[in-house]
């Protein structure tokens, strides 16, 4: 208690001694932890992840063990949840399936697939003509295929016929991945293609528990499938990043609080005949350093907890629109995390300071003062 | 000389402070000089688009390589391909002719550059700035030259009327062919010009254009074309191009122009390019400013700061110099200029890069980014920045320097 009395009154003697300094000071520790606070949103990658938009966050794919029937993924209960946008079925293609025009050279068994959008809601890009179905097409399962971006399509053009598993397609265009025909699914269902795999595709991004309850019901509803692909690896791989960008983070606030430790060197340095009388009356260097070290930690907490005010109470009005990704919150635990981060990086800048500070012996600062 | 001498005492015991300050606010401004510029230049492309074309227009790109053109023993494929679609496009009353880019290389000097063949509707249409010269010396017709426009440092050193050689390689053999060019103009920054070179699903105005480091335009005419015939070479045409309707079609006969379009390319339209253009300008907004306004907020505070505390640490030998007969005046303009010269330092090393940066870019030096502007903008708005970061700390500490008279202040330090 007495020596938080006395780094208060410490605190209050550097505000008397330089007022301008000081003030300086706390106003470049608030420009500087607000910055990190701004930086810890925007540059962290699992931060970044839980409002990222990107499509693998609302995608799955299911790899079957033993092939599915149509009959099985169309009426399965969980895909046809609020949840599921679409579900894209796939069939692995024999070179035998391949239609002629395609160089049978070029591929492998099980490399080009069939595909269908179950409930034809999932966008496709084209690359060239239509890449959608017209709803006519699906109902009637007219023979339509939409061809993948490979090289042996050159020799075909819209409207073209192609004859994939022994049927014949009319060509209607052109999609932008390398190895996927697509079909309607009425049509995928009538020539009896079983399912080898399944992409299914949500319509909002699940949280990492929603994620984590929805792959159990993947795995209780499919028991005989592997998870090949999920939001899962997303998560993983923004936290496998966050280290190094937690590192850069600090260092920039190390950087930019740098300048400021000037000013906090030199209110100390005001001090330092203060600090001769403590270490003569019987302080040892260590308790001096410490005293030092906590009037640091108070001074940033107080720094920390005025930034966050500041981020918190102008968030909507001021921060919100630097924002990189749109529906970035901060939580009572980032706040947390800042708030330490900012004493512990305070701390470690401060340190080279503080040891400058404390570097003489008794007798030289004795002497300088005599 | 001693005036000099006490502007350097200035910094004796603050080096460390000062070097450290000085390279964070020259890094800092140079990242914000650097955000700013990429994100000028999309904004700069987009304007381009906007004066240039109409809603009518809409970007073409065939990229379906057919099995014609795989087999065409043609130089220039892509051009045949869309002169031929040019041509079965005539007989629809909504047509107009299409915007599209010729380009070749030579060499100048020994170094590769680039070419672009431009008519002279596109010239018109497209009104680029010049630095220097005039569009209208382009018209003078001379059997011993070309007049062209020069753009980027290479052509520099050229002046206005100048005549020069470029080498134009035979595609059959290794000769080369010597032409000679006159300078009728020189291309303004950023050298933006159209060469439509980019296909895909999100085309935004940034994707249209490109910056002519170093490189030619040359107006198009049959005297070139029998050059480049001369040598076995030919200029290609950029597989991508602008079409448009008529401005009194009828919709019916533009439905029935587009659908000829849809049939055989990826066809983005006006007002598609400029959404998507808006969602880059937009994010490379969010993306790219703020980071460089925090940083550039905290050099601000950190420099006045610093200033602040070189004052108090200096304040007792000023009382010093004044008890010994040097005014206050003067100890003001030592101080001015001991924290003005931290100040504009940073700001003008970051001008000396920002004014040699087409000559770095040129000579392979550094190469930051294909789309960035760097022009009198930047320098003026690092000028200013750095004229009123210096000017504010010089105030607050000039400020902080009269609040004691030089007596009270030596006798403070005395007690």
């Amino acid at each position: 208690m007495k020596t938080i009395k006395l780094i208060f009154s410490r605190i209050s003697f550097y505000f008397l001694s330089n007022k301008l300094i000081f003030i300086m000071f706390l106003l470049g520790g608030i420009v500087c932890s607000t910055s990190f606070i701004y930086f810890y949103g925007n540059q962290l990658s699992t931060k970044k992840s839980e409002v990222s938009t990107d499509s693998s966050y609302y995608t799955y794919t299911l790899k079957f063990d033993e092939p599915a029937s149509y009959y099985e993924i169309k009426n399965s209960s969980l895909l046809n949840s609020e949840i599921i946008e679409d579900v894209m079925a796939v069939h692995y293609l024999l070179l035998d399936d391949l239609p002629k025009e395609f160089n049978k050279n070029n591929y492998i068994d099980y490399y080009l697939r069939v595909c269908t959008q179950i409930n034809n809601k999932h966008k496709l890009f084209s690359k060239m003509g239509r890449s959608e179905f017209y709803d006519e097409e699906i109902k009637n399962g007219k023979n339509v295929i939409i061809l993948p971006n490979c090289d042996d399509i050159f020799s075909l053009a819209q409207g073209d016929t192609v004859t994939l598993s022994g049927r014949e397609y009319e060509v209607i265009g052109v999609n932008t991945f390398i190895d996927n025909f697509y079909i309607p699914s009425n049509t995928f269902d009538k020539c009896g293609y079983s399912i080898d795999e399944i992409t299914i595709y949500t319509t909002e991004r699940m949280s990492r528990t929603e994620n984590s309850q929805f792959i159990a019901n993947l795995h209780a509803e499919f028991p005989q499938s592997d998870l090949i692909e999920s939001p899962s690896e997303s998560y993983k791989a923004a936290d496998s990043y966050f280290i190094g960008d937690f590192f850069l983070i600090m260092c920039e606030f190390i950087i930019s609080a740098l300048s400021f430790m000037f000013l906090i060197k030199f209110l100390i340095d005001k001090s330092n005949l203060e600090n001769i009388i403590y270490l003569i009356v019987g302080a040892t260097k260590r308790k001096l350093f410490l005293i030092l070290i906590l009037e640091n930690i108070i001074i940033s907490g107080i720094i920390g907890i005025i930034s966050i005010a500041i981020h918190l109470i102008t968030y909507n009005q001021f921060f919100v629109y630097f924002n990189v990704y749109e529906g970035l919150q901060y939580s009572i635990m980032d706040y947390i995390i800042i708030f330490i981060s900012i004493i512990i990086l305070s701390c470690i800048t401060a340190i080279p300071f503080i040891i400058s500070c404390l570097k003489n012996s008794i007798i030289i600062n004795k002497n300088k003062y005599n | 000389m001693k005036t000099l001498k006490l502007i350097f005492e200035f910094f004796t015991n603050n080096k460390i402070t000062a070097i450290i300050i000085s390279i964070i606010y020259i890094f800092v401004l140079f990242i914000a000089n650097n955000s700013f510029g990429m994100y000028r230049y999309i904004v700069y492309t987009e304007d381009i688009f906007k004066t240039t074309e109409t809603t009518d227009s809409f970007y073409c790109m065939p990229n379906l390589v057919t099995a014609e053109m795989v087999n065409s023993s043609s130089m220039d494929p892509w051009g045949d391909y869309i002169n031929n679609v040019e041509n079965n496009a005539r007989k629809y009353k909504a047509y107009v002719p299409f915007t599209k880019v010729k380009y070749f290389n030579s060499d100048f000097n020994g170094v590769r550059i680039k070419s672009y063949i431009y008519t002279t509707d596109m010239i018109e249409k497209y009104q680029f700035n010049l630095k220097n010269g005039s569009w209208n010396n382009m018209q003078e017709q001379s059997s011993d030259y070309f007049n062209v426009i020069v753009s980027g440092i290479y052509f520099d050193y050229l002046n206005i009327g100048d005549i020069a050689e470029i080498e134009l390689p035979n595609y059959f053999d290794s000769s080369t062919k010597k032409i000679k060019i006159k300078v009728a103009g020189k291309l303004a920054e950023p050298y933006t010009v159209p060469s439509f070179n980019t296909s895909g699903t999100d085309i935004n105005t940034y994707d249209l254009y490109q910056k002519l480091e170093n490189g030619l335009i040359f107006v198009e005419s049959s005297r070139l074309t029998k050059v480049f015939k001369s040598v076995n070479n030919c200029p290609l045409t950029a597989e991508n191009f602008i079409a448009s309707y008529k401005s009194n079609s009828s919709d019916s006969e533009r439905r029935e122009y587009l659908g000829y379009f849809t049939n055989q390319f990826r066809v983005t339209h006006y007002d598609d390019i400029i959404k998507n253009t808006d969602e880059i300008v937009s994010l490379t907004f969010k993306r790219r400013l703020p980071a460089p306004l925090f940083m550039l907020s905290i050099t601000t505070v950190a420099l006045i700061s610093i200033s602040i505390l070189f004052v108090n640490k200096k304040i007792r030998e000023h009382s010093i110099y004044y008890l010994c007969g040097c005014n206050r005046r003067k100890s003001y303009f030592i101080i001015s200029c001991a924290i003005g010269l931290m100040g504009l330092l940073g700001g003008l090393l970051n001008i000396l890069f920002i004014v040699n940066y087409d000559f770095l870019t040129s000579n392979g030096i550094i190469n930051m980014s294909d789309g960035l502007i760097y022009d009198g903008q930047t320098v003026l708005f690092t000028l200013l920045y750095a004229l009123a970061v210096s000017a504010v700390s010089v105030i607050i500490s000039i400020m902080v320097f009269r609040k004691n008279s030089p007596i009270e202040i030596y006798r403070k330090y005395e007690s």
